[in-house]
């Protein structure tokens, strides 16, 4: 037998032996090469070879790559057996699997293309699971629980549906139009329900939605496209595309181009699955269109209503059935004819589906929400909001939910009809100015809408919203610069537009609240907000929104100069601040709000007066009265359920600016005991409200507090203890959001606090390590926004205090000569640095007692060991 | 490395459309160089010891000469046949140099460019001798050999390389249990 025709004939006998279980090979051997020894030599050795170990090590993974025959049904991982395959996609292979302890059904999704074995990735990945498993809601199949096999390939375990997609259940059970719209606003809860998790699915299309036996809708794996789309950095995560999953016939314009991709890329996603859905067609699919085609007409072409595509002959679904849908299977499947399908949908729901199915994501609908209540106001015969105002279009409303009504009094109409031709030319140019001004009001509501509602409130608590926030910033700036400079005279509109600038200031650098670090943009955008709220509060002092305003405008630039380091206007700001919600509290006594923010301005006043942890005027008489002020104030709060919560923490703050200011005092019991009652008021918060970013860092800075007052009273163990759980706290937040320059510059002022408690200890070395990082992080936050003034006195501070444990090192003892030496040089080298920093910031002012104490210690320390050599 | 003129590549998908499989070779040079400049960039941004994310490197260059109108979005499959191999090629390649570099010898000046992180000397070891074994068995079984070199150094999903190879799902399945057997024989010292 010649080679090749050996190896064919094995090669058969091989794979046919494969199919066979092993124990009945051997016969089967017998049979298959009777009369060719040679071959059922190779293949017994063949066999033996696949049997053994010796595979194990042959594809090593230097490509990231699964053996795609590893897994086995029957197979164990973690926890769970598999049991069957149900499905493979781009993204894995998913089994349905049962967890061994409770016996549950569970799905697990073997992640094919998992980024394996870098430790930052499982690090990220497992984050993201985190958010991934706060989703709850009853449409959204959960996600139960997630891990790593040991070959190091990531897994998810989704709870487990037994469903239709929802395409083929809609058709198969032959849902009317009024059905199917009610099982899609069931879709656009849900996503919007994730959408406020800021979590986007950016996979969505009727594969990925099921429809359980008893009619429930269950969105399946969410969240799971941005997991695995994991760029280098946390930067690259809401932005990249899934490249390697990306369905051209069900990605938005912005994806196909490789664009950010955000919440809108759902909602155009939604747009196609209702388009789908009404018309049994794709917008975009046509017959013998090639991927590269699509892709274009997806970008460029706009897609027609689907009253119109439903009356067409239609293409060929791809993958879907063989043979062309006609329009009568269409409509069969939907309990109705072309004419009368075509005509349910023209109008309205032409109009709906083409405002999801926009170009431009900002031209869709804001959210799956807005979406959502479009359906249901067409389903209730109410004007829908993407058709506009029209005049025209509200009355032909109005006729249809009147319809009986409206038939009587045509006749009466038509003869009205002939005189109201006349005032037409006029009415028309009237319209014409109602238009410029809708649109201009159109333009603000959705400027508004997308930075202070739901969007922006959404985000702006929850870690890693940072990109999404600065890319909102971006448009909105534009936007509002050109509305500003369009209305001259409309106080309703300028009133919008101050609130705006207000709201852009405080994403572009609210030193209180998670910012982007740019201070003079943020300045910029207050002062604008200011002037403008001036002007009208001016004009009208009844004006309530726009002195509120007012208020909140002087309260952001007390906060921004302060920031800045220039405290004399910050105070002279905060007092103006005060000044207003007094007068806005006055005007509406019973408003819990408008008390609360008069015990907040206090409290700022306070902070700016004499707060010693922060850069302060030295007063600390003047400081304790504010707070004295707010605390009177809070407890003549109402507490009704809804703000309970703002409020306790309101409380918890002044109990801890009370506490630190009687420990400064020295009364040390006093403040400790104060400021155990803020960390339990913390802690109750927290419990209540996990996931929120402002409710941990609150903890953490309680923790922190009471660490520097135990210290202060001598007691190291507790200081230790606080101190440590702050500081985790502070690190847990900075890693969920790296690019915040709060959480950034809260960690490193932890870590100075660790530096005290270990120095304190006598734990030098440790210490030493705190103040490395500490610095090494204020630093970073300086090479972004090198005018954070806060930011230069604590890495002044940070290398004093370096300065401090360098000389104590190089006094010790214990050590050998070159490493005292050593500590000896670095002593010098960052008190010099420390203090050329302080000295630059005292120059303008910024310099307080205790920095100026601060720098007295670390001089001695420095002589004790010049006069120690 | 100068791209190819384009109307080569165009004719050398036209050929793949018809079948000739020869055209992966006009093609080869093409990926070949976008890949390695891909992973030079990729492993400049990864810390030393990060292997390479051969999926995510063959996707980027693929987008990018879509990007180029170098390659149509239907020739996807074939395109991952091309860059399953080119990947070889450059894995291949890379260890030799190594190889060579670590012998000291032969006189073969081979620089040990910016791909040095790439392998450790094992796995440098290691993919000249599977290379060298995957050759041997295209002798035997040619599919087999291919079914390796897409699955494994470019990647692809068993559907994917189906489709490259013109097989069934249930006959790459095979191949692949063919070629670790196989594979796994004789890379076995003494066997």
């Amino acid at each position: 037998m010649r080679e090749a025709d050996l190896y064919r004939r094995v090669c058969d006998v091989f794979d046919a032996a494969m199919e066979l279980d092993p124990s009945a090979r051997a016969a089967f051997l017998d049979d298959a090469c009777r009369d060719a020894p040679l071959v059922r030599r190779e293949v017994e050795s063949l066999l033996a070879s696949l049997d053994g170990t010796r595979t194990a090590g042959l594809f090593p993974p230097l490509l990231r790559v699964a053996d795609p025959t590893g897994l086995a049904i029957g197979q164990r991982i973690g926890p769970y057996t598999l049991a069957r395959e149900v499905g493979a996609g781009g993204m894995g292979v998913v089994y349905q699997a049962t967890r061994d302890d409770v016996g549950k059904t569970v799905a697990l999704k073997l992640v094919r293309h998992g980024r394996l074995a870098s430790p930052e990735h499982l690090r990220r990945f497992f984050l993201e699971r985190r958010v991934l498993a706060r989703l709850e809601h009853p449409n959204i199949a959960r996600l139960l629980d997630a891990g790593v096999t040991d070959s190091g390939l990531p897994y998810l375990v989704m709870e487990y549906v037994d469903g239709q997609p929802i395409d083929q259940y809609c058709d198969a059970h032959r849902l009317t139009v009024e059905e199917r719209l009610a099982l899609f606003a069931h879709v656009c809860d849900a996503v919007h329900y994730a959408h406020r998790h800021l979590v986007v699915h950016r996979d969505l299309k009727p594969s990925n939605i099921a429809v359980t036996s008893d009619g429930a809708v269950k969105l399946l794996d969410f969240g799971i496209a941005t997991l695995l789309a994991e760029g280098e950095g946390g930067e690259s995560r809401l932005t990249r595309t899934g490249l390697v999953m990306l369905t051209p016939e069900y990605a938005a314009p912005e994806q196909v181009k490789g664009e950010p991709v955000t919440t809108a890329a759902d909602v155009y996603a939604l747009g196609l699955l209702l388009f789908e859905l009404l018309t049994g067609q794709r917008p975009f699919h046509r017959e013998g269109r090639t991927p590269p085609e699509l892709v274009q007409a997806v970008v460029e072409e706009d897609p027609e209503p689907p009253s119109v595509v439903v009356r067409r002959r239609i293409a060929s679904r791809s993958g879907g059935a063989p043979e062309p849908a006609t329009p009568d299977a269409v409509c069969a499947a939907r309990r109705t004819s072309p004419q009368r399908l075509s005509r349910r949908l023209a109008g309205d729901l032409d109009t709906i589906v083409l405002k999801a199915l926009r170009k431009e994501p900002e031209r869709r609908y804001l959210s799956a929400q807005e979406l959502r209540d479009d359906i249901d106001r067409h389903l209730a015969e109410r004007p829908v909001r993407a058709r506009g105002n029209s005049l025209w279009y509200r009355s032909r409303k109005f006729v249809g939910r009147y319809r009986v009504a409206v038939a009587a009094s045509a006749l009466t109409a038509l003869t009205l009809a002939a005189g109201a031709i006349a005032t037409t030319v006029q009415a028309r140019r009237a319209e014409a100015e109602r238009a410029v001004a809708e649109q201009r009001f159109r333009d603000v509501r959705a400027l508004a809408a997308a930075l202070v509602s739901d969007v922006h409130d959404a985000i702006s608590d929850l870690p890693g919203s940072l990109p999404v926030r600065a890319t909102l910033v971006t448009r909105a700036l534009e936007h509002l610069d050109r509305l500003d400079r369009q209305s001259s005279d409309d106080p309703p509109l300028k009133r919008e537009i101050a609130a705006a600038y207000v709201e852009l200031g405080l994403v572009q650098g609210n030193p209180t609240i998670a910012n982007l670090g740019d201070l003079a943009a943020a300045r910029r955008s207050f002062e604008r907000a200011l002037s403008i709220a001036e002007t009208l509060v001016a004009a009208d002092p009844s004006d309530h929104a726009a002195r509120r305003t007012l208020a909140l405008a002087h309260e952001k630039l007390s906060d921004a100069d302060a920031w800045g380091g220039r405290l004399p206007q910050a105070v002279g700001h905060a007092r103006s601040a005060l000044e207003q919600w007094h007068l806005l509290a006055t005007a509406s006594p019973a408003s819990v709000s408008a008390l609360r923010a008069v015990a907040t301005s206090h409290i700022k006043l306070g902070d700016l007066l004499g707060n010693p942890n922060l850069p302060n005027l030295s007063d600390a008489a003047g400081a304790t009265r504010e707070y004295q002020h707010a605390l009177t104030l809070l407890h003549v709060v109402p507490r009704d359920s809804l703000s309970d919560w703002t409020t306790r923490r309101l409380l918890a703050l002044v109990h801890e600016r009370l506490g630190s200011m009687l420990s400064t005092a020295g009364r040390r019991a006093e403040g400790i005991a104060k400021l155990e009652q803020a960390l339990a008021i913390r802690e109750g918060l927290v419990r209540e409200r996990g996931a929120s970013v402002n409710a941990l860092r609150d903890l953490a800075v309680a923790h922190q507090v009471l660490c520097e007052a135990h210290l202060a009273a001598g007691a190291g163990g507790e200081a230790l203890v606080h101190c440590r759980q702050g500081v985790t706290l502070y690190e847990s937040l900075r890693s969920a959001d790296p690019r915040n320059a709060q959480s950034i510059h809260d960690l490193a002022l932890g870590q100075l606090s660790m530096h005290k408690v270990l120095a304190a200890r006598g734990e030098l070395d440790a210490s030493l390590a705190q103040l490395d990082r500490s610095t090494e992080l204020l630093r970073q936050l300086l090479s972004s926004y090198a005018d954070n003034v806060p930011a230069q006195r604590d890495l002044a501070r940070g290398l004093l205090f370096a300065s401090t444990v360098h000389a104590r090192l190089a006094t010790r003892s214990a050590s050998a000569p070159a490493e005292r030496r050593w500590h000896r040089q670095h002593a010098a080298a960052s008190f010099a640095d420390g203090q050329r920093l302080l000295r630059s910031l005292s120059e303008h002012g910024r310099l307080s007692s205790e920095d100026s104490a601060l720098l007295g210690r670390a001089r001695a320390a420095l002589g004790r060991m010049q006069r120690n050599p | 490395m100068a791209s190819p003129p384009p109307q080569d590549v165009t004719r050398a998908l036209e050929l793949l459309n018809r079948g000739d499989r020869a055209a992966l070779d006009l093609l080869f040079p093409l990926v070949y160089g976008e890949l390695r400049r891909l992973a030079r960039r990729q492993l400049a941004r990864e810390r030393p010891g990060h292997t390479l994310d051969s999926v995510a490197l063959v996707n980027e260059a693929y987008l990018k000469l879509v990007e180029q109108g170098n390659v149509r979005l239907q020739n996807r499959a074939h395109f991952f046949a091309v860059s399953a191999r080119a990947m070889r090629a450059i894995l291949v390649d890379h260890a030799r140099a190594r190889n060579a570099a670590k012998r000291g010898g032969g006189g073969v000046a081979v620089p040990l460019d910016d791909v040095a992180a790439l392998l450790s000397d094992a796995q440098a070891e290691h993919v000249e001798q599977l290379d060298e074994a995957l050759t041997r068995l295209a002798a035997v079984n040619e599919e087999a050999s291919r079914a390796v070199e897409c699955l494994y150094f470019g990647g692809l999903t068993l559907d994917e390389t189906a489709e490259a190879l013109g097989l069934s799902v249930a006959t790459v399945r095979r191949r692949w249990s063919f070629a670790k057997a196989w594979l796994g024989r004789a890379l076995q010292p003494g066997t």
